[in-house]
């Protein structure tokens, strides 16, 4: 027995590996025409191994003698990889280097994945807000500023690969932070962010987009005092324009839903307000826009007073 | 009958496992491992996923990202305490504050549910006590204690009886990991003892905290926390965040009130 499994072995070891070789199409045997198949050779899987004489426990197959390139995996060699980059329009040299930001991963970059940045808006504002329910269409409106600082997750969500590197496509994540704006208006905010990135460079452009739940925490009381405030909870939104993570220019709103219930006090009650804002947003380790959003904190704190 | 001179073993059912090229007696017959110690090709990869899943293997990284041989970030002794929470920390600090919007439940016909809205700060430490050297485990625990000012209490007067809300906690927080990756996904349940003013009360009693929460990595995330107290619910949602990234924000908004005089009587 012993020796009938060993002359099968030097038989089946003589058999070519039926492995498809990507490289030197000119030395593979040209494929042979597919014998016809007797019905009674059609078998089970159980019937092609079953006859098979057993191979003893310390012995298995030999591979087949192969050249040296080819015993193991990448089964590739560098001119398949150029053959595989031609057919979907690859570059045929994928990048090896790629550059550092310059603030680490503090700002957003496309190179980077998980990013957490905090951002500071500065933007114009055009306020409204209900005034007194007994006139028709009373509506108080008046030209403001919003302050707003933002703390985000960006979480690659879409990525793209070059070579052996990967870039954000898309980033999402929740987000959360403070809004500012005249007399002493103090939101907070509590939502969703993204950006999608249109290229890969330090100052690439891309769209930012959020929206959030937006509640009003602080503000001056019934008494004239600067404390907590409350406020039903509204909704806010916006889309931006940016380059890198540095900056955008933004564009939103922002609705503060009335409390108005019949069962609610009257000095518990709220109007219906909201804004439309148009400013700049950018990343606060830069210095610019915390700068900026801070001396339109004070500004119009100062300057501006609600009607 | 197929036999073994028409056509040669499938080697996909070959008995045993696949060869190695060890050396061999011969040039076409090789000696298997022994059948003791079965060759990883028997053991079919481990399930990538959903949970509690590392880093996959990969060929491709962002560039300017961690690695998976990296330390995790603000971290001492090799992870054996870290600033920033993350999955393969022993021991972290924790330190965020945070917003959120709720409701202000009543007992009783005293007054209706108004909205509640409060800002937080929270502090403390957290182990993963299971954890062993070059190993991982989902669990952490901790202490945390936290201050938080809210909304006052509902009034029908014009006055302002409550003009806010203090309450201190005690919380023990309870957490589980479910990735192991960097900034990895984790709830937490943190569950203590709340000392606050009850309505419009003047006086300080002790009530039950309750909070949940899903975060990322020691940075924070979303929560949701109740205070309960006698006949006075507060429940909010909101987002945490961690003090590296909050601080400033914190003392933007506070630079930008008092330069416009907030602070000093500007209306």
């Amino acid at each position: 027995m012993s020796l009938l499994a060993t002359s099968l072995l030097l038989v089946l070891a003589q058999q070519p590996p039926r492995v498809q070789r990507p490289t030197a199409p000119g030395t593979s045997p040209a494929p042979a025409a597919p014998a016809p198949v007797e019905p009674a050779a059609v078998t089970t899987p159980e019937a092609d191994v079953a006859p098979t004489p057993p191979v003893p426990q310390d012995m298995s197959p030999a591979p087949a003698p192969a050249p040296a390139p080819e015993v193991g995996p990448p089964f590739y060699q560098p001119e398949d990889m150029q053959a595989l980059r031609q057919r979907h329009g690859q570059s045929p040299k994928p990048p090896t280097v790629e550059r550092k930001p310059v603030f680490r991963c503090w700002v957003a970059d496309p190179t980077c994945g998980f990013v957490i940045e905090l951002n500071a808006t500065s933007a114009y504002a055009f306020r409204a807000r209900q005034g007194s329910v007994n006139e028709a269409n009373d509506i108080n409106r008046w030209s403001s500023a919003r302050v707003q600082y933002d703390v985000w997750f960006s979480i690659p969500t879409m990525v793209e690969t070059r070579g052996k590197f990967r870039y954000t496509r898309l980033s999402l994540g929740p987000k959360g932070g403070i809004v500012a704006s005249d007399s002493k208006d103090i939101w907070g905010n509590v939502g969703i962010a993204g950006r999608y990135w249109f290229s890969r460079k330090r100052f690439a452009p891309n769209l930012e987009f959020t929206s959030s739940l937006v509640f009003k925490v602080a503000g001056n009381n019934r008494a004239g005092n600067f404390d907590s405030v409350r406020g039903p909870m509204g909704f806010s939104a916006d889309v931006a324009f940016g380059l890198g993570g540095f900056g955008s220019i933004v564009v939103g709103g922002q609705f503060d839903s009335p409390l108005a219930r019949e069962d609610v006090p009257d000095v518990e009650r709220v109007s219906a307000g909201g804004m439309f804002f148009l400013g700049f947003r950018g990343n606060i380790v830069w210095g610019a826009p915390a700068a900026l959003a801070v001396g339109t904190h004070a500004i119009t704190t100062r300057a501006v007073t609600a009607p | 009958m197929v036999t073994p001179d028409s056509e040669p073993a499938p080697t996909e059912v070959a008995p045993t496992p696949a060869p190695t090229p060890a050396p061999a007696p011969s040039a076409v017959v090789v000696l298997a491992p022994p059948p003791a110690a079965p060759g990883p090709a028997r053991t079919p990869p481990p399930e990538h996923g959903p949970f509690f899943a590392g880093e996959p293997a990969s060929e491709t990284a962002f560039p300017n990202g961690p690695r998976t041989t990296d330390k995790p970030r603000l971290s001492i002794g090799g992870g054996a305490f870290c600033f920033v929470d993350d999955a393969f920390c022993k021991s972290s600090l924790i330190l965020t504050a945070d917003v959120g919007i709720g409701v202000n439940i009543v007992g009783g016909t005293r007054s209706p549910d108004l909205p509640y809205a409060h800002f937080n700060f929270r502090g403390g430490v957290v182990f993963k006590p299971l954890m062993r050297k070059d190993g991982w485990h989902p669990w952490g625990i901790g202490l945390v204690g936290s201050w938080s000012r809210g909304t006052g209490a509902p009034s029908k007067e014009t006055a302002v009886v409550s003009p806010h809300t203090d309450t201190w906690r005690v919380s023990v927080v309870n957490q589980m990991w479910l990735s192991k990756k960097r900034n990895g996904f984790h709830l937490d349940l943190d569950l203590g003892l709340i000392r606050s003013t009850v309505l419009d009360g003047k006086g300080q009693f002790f009530g039950t905290n309750a909070s949940l929460s899903a975060n990322w990595g020691g940075w924070g995330g979303i929560f949701m926390s109740g205070d309960f107290l006698d006949h006075d619910t507060r429940v909010v949602f909101g987002f945490r965040g961690h003090g590296i990234a909050t601080a400033p924000a914190i003392g933007l908004i506070l630079l930008g009130l008092l330069a416009g005089g907030a602070f000093g009587g500007a209306q």
